[in-house]
């Protein structure tokens, strides 16, 4: 009796566990539209922003494996496990900066959490480029990969 | 065709035939569009296999394409030789680099086909291009893929950044160019990489285990795998077109698919099905052909020969069918029993009336006829005598003129019965056979018809018994019958013939008892039996009376006419008329000879009505030239026993306009004797009319003067037997004397028949006879010499003077 309950506890700790680990990894479902503070853009609104705007900056906040199938062309690689207000500040100067998050598309929840975080930091011009990864290879843009 | 010609089992044997047929024929049919089907279906499916292995194959070599133009741009170097290529439009370095990149590639990949590299500015002016060693290029001018760059130059913002690939032809050659963007995030110009799409397409041959062959728009071969069929139409060909994004044909691919196995497989299911098809077919018409069979067929052969058998054998009809088989065939069978039914019982009653007479309920003489055809058959076999009576009623056709029909018809229902009953007694049915009874019963009496009965009877073998049997019918009618209040005795002439003794077969039987039964008559002595040593007189007797009745109709009968000569003036004062027969075959026939069987037949009445009525005729005639004539007429014993006799004469007379008194009737003694009061009533009534009466042939018959007193005549006419020789035989003389004598005491006129010489003449003049009649005078003669006779005759005294006067 007393090895089941053992059991039963040891399912729903590792079934607890997991689930949190989903969530910092990749969204059960797809993520918010918006996030409060930051504006969420498409390929398009990024391409033509860049256009405009020599000095930006896109964080990739995918991990490496993921970097390796390929990345937008001037991204910098800030996995979010990685992200807080110390390695943001190492990238990003300066709390203005115009900065784009993107991550390998909209159920992969690290572009969000960068995000946000990059948010908490102080970060004030905060663009999420939700469709990410997947959004601009579907839309046939160009990207690196080694 | 007519189809009534066809029995069903034909019919339906045919038309089962040509449904195995259809089925065959729809088997085949459907066994070709089946082979048609999986064909055009497998070309689809292939068609539809190259469509995706060829579209992935595409993507394969964009990708390529994409990733090559891609890694041109990322080196330091490109971008360098390019900002330099924009700015300074010293583009030898970048011509440099792009060489050596297509150099690279085209050297060392194998996995796509290079045939152009070319960097484009942002307004796709040529910065550089380069196409090493491709045959392709060299010698041709030309935009490529005009297509791409209208569409690459349509787009505005952020879209000019995605990449463009198309399929496209140059120099009528496939081509596949894919439009990367140079500039990272932003646009700096393009690289247009441009590669030959067979070579990569061709590698779908693995994946389709098919050998392929690609053809151009202007059917020029492209490319053909090695293993590709040299014959085609041994080979299922599948074709796929690519097309550029705008529609226009590009290439053409074209699997061959070894259908070897395929069609073998399918001949092989068709066979299969025409097999299965044919088997259930055939089983499905030897089912069909056994229910039909089964249902229709034998049960209507049954029927049609119970129908055969009920033909040739009507004895049979009624007889019941039970038949199972379809609703329909029920129907007909409870049809037909219903028909049988009634068509038996109506059979029956045909048969009974056809058998039955009517009034009696006796057998009549169809029945008579068959029945004694057939105790003939079974007795010639045992050679076992048996006795036919012929019965006819005596007396009955009076009973019937007098009484009327209805009273007649009672009668012999009553006497038939009578006679049933004593002939249906067992001392006369004795020794039958048991079997033979039922049979015998119905043919033992029968009516043949009118008065005329019959009986056959089997248990009487010998004369003597016969004799017993007829008195036993005659003493049986001697009891008189009560009908309608009418007490009315009937007497039988009994004509008996014996089997095989008189007769061996049916007709001499029933004649020879025939003329037995007519001789019981003559003879009046009830029945007799047939004598053969008389048959040849009573054959004779029997013809004459068969011809008798016929004899008016054929104007056979003529009136014969001899004067009455009155003694006292010698003048003709009367004529006598006597008949002839004047025969087709026997020529004139005496009345002696044919009288006494019109009396015995009954024809005597409408001889004596036809005499009446032409002898009135003649003295109508007679009296239309002035000559008041007195016609004498003989009547027969029988006219005097119909009471209707005086009610014809009256209505002759009126027909005739002829007076009473020139009528004389002449009636023997005998005839007067036979019934006396009632031909006295008879006479009296004439008499009180006016008409004369006559005894004739007087002196012959054993008639009492006291009745001839009693009687209303007026003339006695003395046989010819007694004028004869009575110039020579004195007793003549004195009978003759003795008659006139007393004949007119009583007031009576004397006319002597016979006269043949004036000597006979003389004498009876002498005697005080008052008139003469013989061939001293005239014959008799027809009415025609009768009128010229007497003209010439007339209110001539025919003889001397009397000898005596009056």
């Amino acid at each position: 009796m007393a090895q089941l309950t053992k059991f039963i506890l040891h399912v729903i700790f590792a079934s607890l566990l997991l689930s949190v680990m989903n969530l910092s990894y990749a969204l059960d479902e797809e993520a918010p539209l918006q996030i409060p503070g930051a504006i969420t853009v498409s390929a398009e609104q990024l391409l033509d922003i860049a256009a405009k705007n020599p000095r930006l900056f896109i964080i990739d906040a995918r991990i490496n494996e993921d970097r390796l199938q390929g990345y937008i062309e001037g991204s910098i690689s800030l996995p979010d496990i990685k992200t807080n207000c110390a390695t943001l500040a190492k990238v990003i100067p300066k709390k203005n900066a115009m900065v784009f998050f993107y991550c390998n598309g909209v159920k992969c929840g690290r572009s969000l959490k960068s995000s946000r975080i990059a948010l908490k930091c102080g970060y004030n011009n905060i663009y999420w480029f939700r469709g990410g990864y997947a959004e601009w290879t579907a839309k046939n843009y160009p990207f690196i990969k080694h | 065709m007519r189809l009534s010609s066809f029995s069903v089992r034909t019919i339906l044997a045919v038309i089962l035939g040509l449904m195995g047929l259809l089925a065959l024929a729809l088997a085949l049919i459907s066994g070709s569009i089946h082979r048609d089907l999986v064909f055009d279906n497998q070309q689809r499916m292939v068609k539809e296999i190259i469509h995706i292995e060829a579209k992935e194959h595409l993507k394969d070599l964009k990708n390529i394409s994409r990733d090559l133009g891609l890694a041109l741009q990322s080196t330091v170097a490109f971008r360098n030789a390019f900002d330099i290529a924009l700015k300074t439009k010293d583009k030898n370095i970048l011509q440099v680099l792009l060489d050596n990149q297509f150099h690279q590639y085209f050297v060392t990949g194998d996995v796509i086909k290079l045939e152009q590299l070319v960097v484009l500015d942002t307004e796709f002016s040529i910065l550089s291009e380069s196409f090493e060693g491709s045959v392709f290029f060299s010698g041709h001018e030309g935009t490529i893929c005009p297509q791409l760059f209208k569409r690459a130059r349509l787009r505005s913002g952020a879209q000019r950044m995605q990449i463009l690939q198309d399929l496209c032809l140059y120099a009528n050659q496939p081509i596949y160019a894919v439009l990367v963007p140079v500039g990272g995030l932003r646009l700096k110009g393009y690289v247009v990489v441009v590669t030959e799409p067979s070579h990569n397409l061709s590698m779908m041959e693995s994946n389709l285990g098919m050998p392929l062959k690609f053809q151009s728009h202007h059917k020029k071969i492209i490319f053909q795998s090695e293993n590709w069929p040299k014959q085609e139409n041994t080979a299922l060909i599948a074709n796929y077109e690519l097309k550029a994004s705008d529609g226009s044909p590009i290439l053409s691919i074209f699997t061959a698919q070894n259908i070897s196995q395929l069609t073998q497989s399918l001949q092989q299911a068709r066979l299969d099905v025409l097999l299965i098809a044919g088997v259930g077919t055939f089983l499905i018409v030897m089912l069909g052909i056994f229910i039909i069979r089964k249902t229709m067929l034998i049960p209507l052969n049954v029927l049609a020969n119970k129908l055969n058998s009920l033909h040739s054998d009507q004895t049979r009809i009624g007889e019941q069918l039970t038949l199972s088989g379809t609703k329909e065939i029920v129907e007909i069978t409870s049809g037909f029993n219903d028909m049988s039914t009634k068509l038996s019982s109506l059979y029956k009653s045909l048969e009974h009336m056809a058998y039955t007479d009517p009034l009696t309920k006796l057998p009549n003489r169809n029945q008579f006829q068959a029945s004694l055809e057939s105790f003939i058959q079974v007795y010639r076999q045992t050679k076992s005598p048996f006795t036919l009576f012929l019965i006819d009623l005596d007396r009955f056709k009076g009973v019937n003129d007098t009484l009327g029909h209805h009273v007649g018809d009672e009668l012999l229902k009553a006497v038939s019965l009578r006679l049933h009953n004593i002939l249906r007694d067992d001392d006369v049915v004795c020794q039958l056979d048991n079997e033979l009874i039922a049979q015998i019963d119905d043919g033992l009496v029968a009516r043949l018809g009118g008065d005329e009965f019959s009986a056959i009877l089997t248990g009487i073998h010998t004369i003597e018994d016969s004799i017993i049997v007829a008195r036993k019918l005659i003493l049986a009618m001697e009891q008189a019958f009560i009908v309608n209040d009418h007490k009315l005795t009937i007497g039988l002439s009994i004509g008996i013939a014996m089997y095989p003794m008189h007769g061996e077969d049916m007709h001499a039987l029933v004649s020879h008892a025939d003329i037995a039964m007519y001789d019981a008559k003559n003879r009046k002595c009830g029945f007799s039996i047939y004598d053969s040593a008389r048959n040849q007189h009573s054959l004779h007797t029997l013809k004459l009376e068969q011809d008798l009745f016929a004899s008016i109709k054929k104007n056979e009968m003529v009136l014969y006419y001899q004067p009455k000569i009155s003694i006292a003036d010698g003048r003709v004062c009367g004529a006598e008329t006597l008949i002839r027969w004047q025969h087709a075959e026997q020529g004139l026939i005496a009345p002696d000879n044919f009288i006494p069987i019109a009396e015995q037949s009954g024809f005597i009445q409408p001889l004596t009505e036809w005499v009446l009525n032409k002898a009135l005729e003649d003295c109508n005639e007679c009296l239309s030239f002035n000559k008041a004539l007195n016609i004498s007429v003989n009547l027969s014993a029988l006219n005097l026993r119909d009471e209707r006799i005086a009610s014809i004469i009256i209505s002759m007379l009126e027909k005739w306009s002829v007076p009473p008194e020139l009528l004389t009737l002449e009636l023997t003694e005998s005839a007067i004797m036979d019934d006396p009061d009632f031909a006295i009533e008879i006479l009296t009534k004439l008499d009180a009319m006016g008409v004369s009466l006559s005894i004739d042939d007087f002196g012959t018959g054993h008639s009492s003067l006291a009745y001839v007193k009693k009687l209303p005549v007026d003339e006695l006419k003395i046989d010819k037997s007694f004028i004869y020789n009575i110039t020579n035989d004195s007793d003549n003389e004195a009978i003759v004397r003795a008659v006139l004598v007393l004949a007119h005491h009583m007031n009576l006129s004397v006319v002597a028949e016979g006269i043949e010489d004036a000597a006979t003449l003389n004498m009876l003049s002498e005697l005080g006879c008052d008139i003469a009649q013989g061939y001293y005078f005239a014959k008799p003669m027809p009415f025609d010499k009768f009128k010229v006779w007497l003209e010439k005759n007339n209110n001539m005294r025919l003889f001397k003077e009397p000898l005596i006067n009056s």
